[in-house]
């Protein structure tokens, strides 16, 4: 015999409730374990600390390679101007830097290579190209 | 066609750098050395002179710099009607400064 309709909805809902009450636990602790690790980061991040350790393995890299530091950053600069100038500039900056390197430049003269191109070069010459390209297109 | 860009005296002096010697093409590093200007502020230069039609710029012959073990270098030199454009505004800006020029005067 089969139990009336309505204690077949009660004992289906009853089942449902139990698996949502089984489910909380589990999504409590995901839940609490991610806020858990972005308060973490939050916390890292505000204090400084997380800055400083990536600060800190730049310059470690840096100190260690200071040729490929500089090209690097050289590169990651001329990344910034539009595509085609990008290429071109990054070679034509780590060329001088080789350059500088192989006249027996002092570390600081190097630095400020480098300062000089990514501080003045690269943003004039960001908005130089993009402009003239704008304009060639209107 | 040479569009003449604003001559600024850091322009004026890498012009006049680049005119002692018209047709020998230089590379970056070498004008900035001899008009004592850093690459961050000659390579904007550079290709202002570049865009207007002043200056072209190419790569160097592999045969040159692999024989030196370098990377290569990238030269500037004059368009045809790039030095010339480059003179007259040289003598246009140098005779509007003389015109300019307050003389001394008696008064007060």
């Amino acid at each position: 015999m089969q139990p009336p309709r309505r204690k077949r909805v009660l004992a289906r809902l009853a089942a449902v409730l139990d698996a949502i009450g089984d489910a909380i636990p589990v999504f409590v602790v995901l839940a609490s374990g991610f806020l858990l690790l972005y308060g973490l980061l939050v916390v890292l991040l505000s204090s400084g600390i997380l800055t400083g350790a990536v600060v800190v393995v730049a310059l470690a890299f840096a100190l260690r390679r200071p040729a490929a530091a500089g090209s690097g950053l050289l590169r990651a600069g001329a990344a910034l101007l539009p595509d085609g100038a990008g290429a071109r500039y990054a070679e034509e900056w780590c060329g001088e830097f080789y350059d500088l390197r192989s006249d027996g430049a002092r570390w600081w003269m190097r630095l400020a290579y480098v300062a000089g191109v990514l501080g003045r070069a690269v943003p004039v010459l960001a908005v130089t190209l993009r402009l003239s390209r704008a304009r060639a297109v209107d | 066609m040479v569009d003449m860009p604003r001559l600024t005296p850091q322009t004026v002096e890498v012009l006049r750098a680049l005119l002692a010697q018209p047709a020998t093409p230089r590379w970056g590093r070498d004008i900035g050395r001899e008009v004592g200007l850093k690459s961050g502020t000659l390579h904007p230069i550079l290709a202002r002179l570049e865009q207007a039609g002043v200056l072209e710029s190419f790569w160097e012959e592999p045969g040159r710099h692999e024989n030196q073990g370098r990377p290569r270098r990238r030269y500037y030199r004059f368009t045809t009607g790039g030095a010339q454009a480059a003179r007259l505004a040289l003598a246009e800006q140098s005779h509007r400064e003389r015109a300019f020029r307050p003389s001394p005067q008696f008064g007060y």
